[in-house]
């Protein structure tokens, strides 16, 4: 049932972990995992069996997010970014527009990326504020993206823009070799995630042909509900998820080596197993919800998108106190940066803030069960 | 608030604060910071006024590290550490004692803590450092493992087993005794990077009794009567002084980041509970600091108790703080725009440092049983 999963695992360990470290310290592109999701075919998971690829959805999408994560939560990061990106121009591309797209993910092993968020709406990443020219043969857009992931990596970048009509927005596709697109070297400096090489991206006078527009005029904002958000939210509650169970194994394995002078290991102690039971408990919970979420959104569960924003939420802030409570079983050897926990800590910080944020999709999901229409 | 901090502040906006930042990204040592806080006579504060310092209590220590800390918390926790050797030296032998104020008043010097092991971890009162006694001196051998200050403080307050082995000794260590090393490069904490903690190595290292500063077999007693709740209670002065830095950080940010629609983060019901949760466990914080320090000026039964529990408080509050402080800060915190994310490095140090979180919950469970505590 899960075969996908420990699949993925299995890949995740002989090609993801072993650039884990130095993705992190030096703030690199895991390039080399990449390079082997491509040979390996996870770029073409969710495009259709009729075209080449593995024709699979939302279910095997978060197994694959996780088993990543579980390895390297930015690694997982960026690649589920590429699944959101493309299941836009699967779900509403024109015939052409898909043509080449997966003959460029199929053939050229190339991947996506989404450029939503903007400095002056922050999370609120639906409100792109970036120009626009309308002219007979496409546009002309001119503006800054602020957290752009995989930037100057990804082939494909996904940007929301204003429509023709005021108040609804556009989904278009911006090809990384496109005169006007810049990007602002060395603006990432997060604390965590650091191979997501995030950066600002700017469009000066960037002219694109109609034949990049995603779907109907006006339809981005069906697009960011329908084919982004399912796949992005569980998408997050995968890798942190991912998050936890590394954290999980990786502190219950440690637990268990470090021994006292007298003999006594760290896990014969009752207060750091209270700790490895709570961080097993919140771990096990998160992959439980968030598979049981993206099994929902594949029923068409009425109650799916609830599901799928408490399993974002409660993944991503089970991350940060599973990692608080690793951080106290790893001791000052954790604090000094011995072993991983400090790199989870850090990437973990990046679930309660990144778009749409915990405390955004809080609000959504109180007004969700309350029957109060969202954002 | 006391006298005592409002001049503290004062001191750390004027000579901490500028530098705080800086401190972190270097992982240096704040040199510069320590001559100022020498001189403006802070080094002297638990020594009696008859040996020339302010002759001030428990009280004054937590408000002076707690007024650093607001500014930086690595300053304030090597400044702590040096006021806890000291007062253990003041509970000590007569002779080393006015010879260590003398230096500390005249020369500004300050004093650090080598009591954790690698061996025995955050179990710093199980000591492994071998001595060999001699007719007038002794020979030491072996290791400390996270000494702060080190190789910047001027002596270094160690424990080891005494020579009966049925219980423990404390020695001041002189930075220049021969046979004393540091390993500065195994320095690489997440936070607290100031603090220049590292390996301390004693090879063959000989040292007369005459720098041993607890009686015979006392050095326990010593350390839980004189160390211990200077310790405890600068560890809750640190962590609170750190809440509240953040939430100063916190409302700064909230009142300053405004969305293009024209509303301030502030503005928002989610951010109002954020801000609110941070205020009102600042103030609960500083509140059973108080609380304690009070109890053990008093002589109370249960003032132990009182520590306890408000190190535990500050240092598990802080990280929750931390944690909302980031949340608020959003990505332009985590892209280490602004103080915050050095904030929450630095309160992560607090659940694992010695005596850890987890062991000051089983104490305090103990205690208030009325069970021993080994």
């Amino acid at each position: 049932m899960y075969k996908t999963y420990e699949e993925a695992k299995v890949f995740a360990k002989e090609f993801i972990a072993p650039f884990a470290k130095k993705s992190d310290d030096e703030a690199i592109f895991p390039v080399e995992s990449f390079q082997k999701m491509g040979e390996k075919g996870y770029f073409k998971l969710l495009i259709p069996e009729e075209y080449g690829g593995l024709g699979k959805g939302m279910e095997e999408h978060s197994q694959v997010c996780m088993a990543f994560a579980e390895e390297s939560a930015t690694a997982g990061l960026c690649y589920m970014m590429h699944n959101v990106g493309l299941n836009c121009i699967l779900t509403y591309g024109s015939d052409e527009l898909k043509e080449k797209i997966y003959k460029e993910v199929i053939e050229n092993k190339k991947f996506l990326a989404l450029a939503y968020s903007e400095f002056g709406t922050g999370t609120h990443f639906y409100k792109p504020e970036i120009k626009v020219n309308y002219t007979a043969d496409g546009v002309v857009l001119n503006g800054t993206k602020s957290m752009v992931t995989s930037a100057k990596q990804a082939a494909y970048y996904l940007v929301l823009i204003p429509a023709k009509e005021e108040g609804k927005i556009n989904n278009w596709v911006v090809p990384l070799e496109t005169d006007g697109v810049t990007f602002t070297d060395q603006a990432w400096r997060g604390m965590g995630m650091r191979g997501n090489v995030s950066s600002p991206m700017v469009l000066k006078d960037v002219t694109l042909d109609n034949f990049y527009q995603i779907g109907a005029e006006g339809s981005g904002m069906e697009q960011v509900f329908h084919a982004v958000a399912p796949l992005f939210i569980v998408g997050l509650a995968s890798v942190y998820t991912g998050a936890c169970l590394q954290l999980s194994e990786e502190a219950t394995s440690y637990a268990k080596k470090r021994i006292y002078p007298d003999g006594q290991a760290l896990c014969e102690i009752e207060t750091v197993q209270i700790h490895l039971s709570r961080i097993y408990t919140m771990a096990n919970a998160a992959k439980q919800t968030t598979r049981d979420a993206a099994k929902s959104a594949v029923n068409g569960d009425e109650d799916a998108l609830l599901k799928i924003l408490s399993a974002r939420i409660f993944a991503s802030e089970s991350a940060i106190e599973c990692s608080r409570l690793a951080m106290r079983i790893g001791g000052g050897k954790a604090y000094n940066k011995v072993g991983n926990f400090e790199r989870i800590l850090r990437d973990s910080f990046a679930g309660q803030i990144m778009a749409p944020s915990v405390d955004v999709l809080i609000t959504w999901l109180g007004k969700s069960v309350a029957g109060i229409p969202i954002p | 608030m006391t006298e005592m901090y409002n001049q503290a502040r004062k001191f750390a906006k004027l000579n901490i604060e500028p530098y705080a930042a800086e401190i972190d990204k270097q992982k240096e040592f704040p040199k510069e910071i320590f001559q100022k806080i020498g001189e403006e006579g802070y080094f002297g504060l638990l020594i009696p006024e008859e040996l020339g310092g302010m002759g001030k209590t428990l009280e004054a220590h937590a408000d002076v590290t707690r007024a650093f800390a607001e500014s930086s918390a690595t300053v304030a926790l090597c400044y702590m550490m040096h006021n806890v050797a000291v007062n253990c030296i003041m509970y000590g032998k007569e002779e080393l004692k006015k010879r260590i104020c003398k230096d500390i008043i005249e020369n500004q010097s300050f004093v650090a803590l080598a009591n954790s092991e690698f061996g025995t971890g955050v179990h710093f009162w199980l000591p492994e450092l071998e001595l060999e006694f001699k007719e007038n001196e002794v020979i030491f051998n072996g290791s400390k493992s996270m000494v702060t200050s080190a190789s910047y403080a001027s002596y270094y307050f160690v424990n080891a087993t005494s020579e009966s082995g049925t219980d423990v000794d404390n020695w001041l260590v002189p930075l220049k005794s021969e046979g004393l090393d540091f390993v500065m490069s195994d320095w690489n904490g997440v936070g607290m990077r100031g603090n220049a903690s590292c390996p301390m190595t004693f090879t063959n290292l000989k040292l007369s009794k005459e720098w041993k500063s607890s009686e015979d077999g006392k050095g326990s007693e010593q350390s839980f009567n004189a160390g211990v709740p200077f310790f405890l209670t600068g560890l809750a002065a640190v962590y609170t002084g750190l809440s509240t830095n953040i939430l100063q950080e916190a409302v700064n940010h909230s009142k300053n980041r405004v969305y293009s629609g024209g509303q301030a983060l502030c503005e928002v019901e989610t951010i109002q509970t954020h801000l609110s949760k941070i205020y009102a466990s600042t103030n609960a914080s500083v509140a059973s600091i108080y609380q304690a320090t009070d109890s053990f000026l008093a002589g109370e039964d249960d003032a132990l108790i009182k520590i306890i529990s408000a190190r535990l408080f500050a240092t598990e509050t802080v990280l929750d703080n931390a944690k909302l402080g980031m949340r608020i800060g959003g990505g332009k915190a985590y892209n280490k725009n602004g103080a915050m994310e050095r904030l929450l490095r630095d309160a992560y140090a607090g659940q694992i440092m010695a005596p850890s979180a987890d062991i000051l919950h089983i104490w305090l469970g103990k205690l208030i049983t009325g069970q021993p505590l080994f």
